[in-house]
């Protein structure tokens, strides 16, 4: 399992990079296929979901769509123009990230005899 | 999949509206998921009411709610951000505003950069943002917003405030948008405030405290317009100034008559010529002037009063309005932190003007003539008042234009008398 505290910063590229996979996906959805591509390990929770796809809404990055199923409503975001344009960038910038900590956390051997 | 029954839905929506959730853009989307989780549990073969306690299980206490204040918390930054910003202008505008007003008694400069400033502030960003942050605020509640009654109040608010910062500054069209804010306060937002008032069960207290105030500064405002001078009683100041500006002429027709009159005798000094034609052109210039500033008064004191003077710059005293403004005087004369008052220069002249007739004259007579034109001692022996203003500061326009035209009398007086004095001293 990954802390929640690990998964705070990152939850909007997360979404986005969903987004940009998928297409069309609604709250549930994404929660499931994190959980699907992550073998359980990370586990998002709705109120960490709900609250970073309404501030991608109101920044204009993701549109919703509302579509009736059965007797209910369900919300389905895409990403708009300037979201792809951001996800990729919120992407690169992650992997960037990632390979930095990397450097910091596992030192490659030191090639300096001393 | 299963799919949830209405009933079933409706339950799981009022469990969520019981964890506190009253944003509807998150309800239906909450819902969806809350859903989406009891029929997953479901698919595993658990009936709803085990599969709904399986999924709560996993849920945080308070979640919900969290949910929401997380929500509006990333979506409303800048409208947070206005409301702090309103917070600390509405501070800020009116201490400036009361702190200006000190300077102003005081006449400490600053004081208009202050004024203009904190009213520029309260009426063009305060004003508008506390609007659009309680239309929102309204909106949010769910309630309708009475539309008429924000952008009538916005409109007299600003206008009035305008009006009070161009009259303040002296700038033309005060008067209009005052009056202008007044009628749309009285005719149009005072009636929307008191049926607002009594449609509103939940604020009443505010509302009327609201209204009860508008209607207390406008009935002030009203007031302080009744309290202007009768009209009658400024009548009464009419004829003196006009009685005066009679006079003068007459004196001023009687000198050109004595200089046409004797030219051909004192032409011979070349001396006394030029003394005497000095003389002349320096009463004229000196008349001139002070023409000049009474014509400035009354166009300050109403831009109408324009329309007062004739084309040859004489002035129909009957045609005058505001003949009780006393602001002209003080800004023609006295000035504000930008202008210097043309009042110490005016003395100056007179002065001059008073050395140069005494020069002409013998001991004899000078005293007489000092003593016409005198501006040492002030009014009814105020000692720490100057002459100026003792007779100028704070006094209504048309008791500015009697002192100014008593002032061109007495030097057409002092003319004719150095005259007459110049002349009986012919060979």
């Amino acid at each position: 399992m990954i802390s929640n505290e690990l998964l705070k910063g990152t939850l909007k590229t997360i979404v986005l990079r969903l987004l940009e996979e998928n297409g069309r996906m609604y709250g549930y959805e994404m929660t499931k296929e994190v959980e699907k591509l992550t073998d359980g390990k990370v586990k998002i929770t709705w109120g960490g979901l709900y609250p970073t796809l309404h501030k991608l809404e109101a920044d204009h990055l993701i549109v919703a769509e509302e579509v009736n199923i059965g007797k209910r409503v369900r919300k389905y975001y895409t990403l708009t123009e300037s979201g792809n344009n951001t996800a990729k960038e919120k992407v690169q910038e992650f992997i960037d990230f990632v390979a930095i900590m990397g450097q910091i956390l596992n030192p490659k051997p030191s090639l300096n005899i001393g | 999949m299963a799919l949830l029954s209405e009933k079933e839905i409706h339950f799981l929506g009022t469990e969520i509206e019981r964890g506190g959730l009253t944003y509807t853009e998150l309800q239906q989307e909450l819902l969806d998921h809350l859903c989406c989780d009891v029929e997953a549990k479901m698919e595993e073969g658990l009936a709803f009411v085990k599969a709904l306690e399986k999924v709560k299980g996993r849920m945080e206490p308070d979640c919900i709610r969290q949910i929401q204040e997380d929500t509006l918390l990333l979506i409303n930054k800048k409208y947070r951000l206005m409301k702090k910003f309103m917070f600390i202008l509405g501070m800020i505008a009116p201490s400036m505003l009361i702190i200006g007003t000190i300077f102003k008694i005081q006449h400490w400069p600053g004081a208009g950069v202050m004024i203009v400033l904190s009213l520029f502030l309260l009426g063009a960003i305060y004003l508008p943002v506390f609007v659009s942050v309680k239309i929102r605020d309204t909106r949010k509640q769910g309630k309708p917003v009475n539309k008429p009654m924000y952008i009538f109040g916005l409109i007299a608010g600003i206008v009035f405030i305008a009006g009070a910062m161009f009259k303040l500054q002296h700038w033309p069209g005060a008067g209009v948008m005052i009056t202008l804010s007044g009628i749309v306060t009285v005719a149009i937002f005072i009636p929307i405030l008191v049926i607002q008032a009594i449609r509103e069960k939940e604020n009443q207290v505010q509302n009327f405290t609201v209204l009860i105030f508008v209607l207390s500064f406008t009935a002030i405002a009203f007031m302080m317009v009744a309290l202007r001078p009768s009209q009658y009683i400024m009548d009464s100041f009419i004829s003196p100034a006009i009685e005066n500006i009679k006079m003068e002429r007459i004196i001023e027709e009687n000198n050109d008559v004595f200089i046409d009159r004797f030219s051909p005798l004192y032409s011979e000094s070349k001396v006394l010529a030029e003394k005497i034609n000095n003389l002349s052109k320096r009463t004229d210039d000196l008349d001139d002037y002070i023409s000049d500033i009474i014509r400035t008064i009354i166009v300050e004191a109403n831009i109408n009063n324009q329309e007062a003077i004739g084309e040859d710059g004489s002035i129909e005293i009957f045609d005058l309005v505001r003949l009780d403004n006393y602001s002209s005087v003080d800004y023609i004369l006295f000035g504000d932190d930008e202008n210097k008052g043309a009042g110490d220069e005016l003395q100056k002249v007179i002065e001059d003007y008073r050395e140069l007739a005494m020069a002409a004259v013998g001991p004899d007579f000078s005293h007489k003539i000092e003593k016409a034109l005198e501006t040492n001692s002030s009014f009814h022996g105020e000692m720490n008042r100057s002459w100026l203003e003792s007779y100028f500061y704070h006094q209504p326009m048309i008791g500015a234009v009697i002192q100014l035209t008593d002032i061109q009398l007495k030097i057409r007086i002092v003319e004719g008398e150095v005259l007459s004095y110049l002349i009986c001293k012919l060979p």
